[in-house]
């Protein structure tokens, strides 16, 4: 029964999965111990339409709310800068062209930087001023 | 003012009195509603997730639990909703009580 609840919060959106996905079994786990087994499979029975109407009305507030607001309490973490990659790389494409111009070679996504560390960042901080940027 | 659903009244009276987690909120709201209300972990979070949105909660560390059990706690946004919520039931309440009593002469 675990298992199949693990599985059925894979339907919910990776945000919310990456802030309470962790607690939601807990939970779960903790009030499953207290059961007896009749009881334990109409908790699962609740649990399970529970998951199933919960993941549903996360993905409509997901697609019906701004991701910006969304932003302050499930930060989507593809978006963030990693360690060691200045802001301005980071960024790059998403501000005016002044920003953009010195980083034009270089990948606009989060994930793209992610692959091609730039020179450009030797000399910023980007948060982590000990981190090696490699040339 | 925004509705305030069931189980969402039910965990703003559950935070009042004190921080709780998760599986803290659920036992608290079954013995707050006498055993009737019994939320499920999806409905739970969901609602949890909706009042961090709107910060009438918020998350914060508990030193006494592990890490992985993160603990609520009403703010002050949370709070006067909750009392302005109760000010509404008390004047239904109340409506209700009146049109009982001059139903009954």
């Amino acid at each position: 029964m675990k298992r199949a609840y693990y599985v059925l919060l894979r339907l919910y959106p990776r945000d919310y999965r990456a802030l309470l996905a962790r607690e939601m079994q807990i939970a779960f786990q903790a009030a499953a111990e207290e059961l007896s087994r009749n009881a334990y499979l109409r908790f699962c029975f609740t649990e399970f339409g529970g998951l199933l109407m919960g993941a549903l009305a996360e993905w409509v507030a997901k697609l019906t709310t701004d991701s910006a607001i969304r932003g302050r309490t499930l930060p989507d973490r593809m978006l963030m800068r990693p360690p060691g990659v200045c802001w301005k790389t980071h960024y790059a494409g998403n501000f005016p062209d002044e920003l953009s111009n010195n980083s034009s070679s270089f990948a606009t996504s989060a994930k793209g930087i992610s692959l091609n560390m730039p020179p450009a960042c030797s000399g910023q901080t980007g948060g982590l001023s000990n981190v090696a940027v490699s040339e | 003012m925004r509705h305030v659903t069931e189980p969402v009244l039910l965990i703003l009276t559950s935070l009042a009195g004190q921080p709780r987690h998760g599986y803290a909120l659920i036992k608290d709201i079954q013995a707050l509603s006498n055993g009737r209300v019994r939320l499920s972990t999806g409905t739970l979070y969901g609602a949890l997730r909706r009042l961090l949105e709107d910060s009438w909660i918020e998350r914060f560390e508990q030193e006494d639990t592990s890490r992985e059990k993160q603990a609520y706690r009403i703010t002050a946004a949370g709070r006067e909703q909750l009392e302005l919520e109760l000010e509404r039931m008390k004047q239904l309440t109340q409506a209700a009580s009146t049109r009982l009593r001059t139903s009954e002469v």
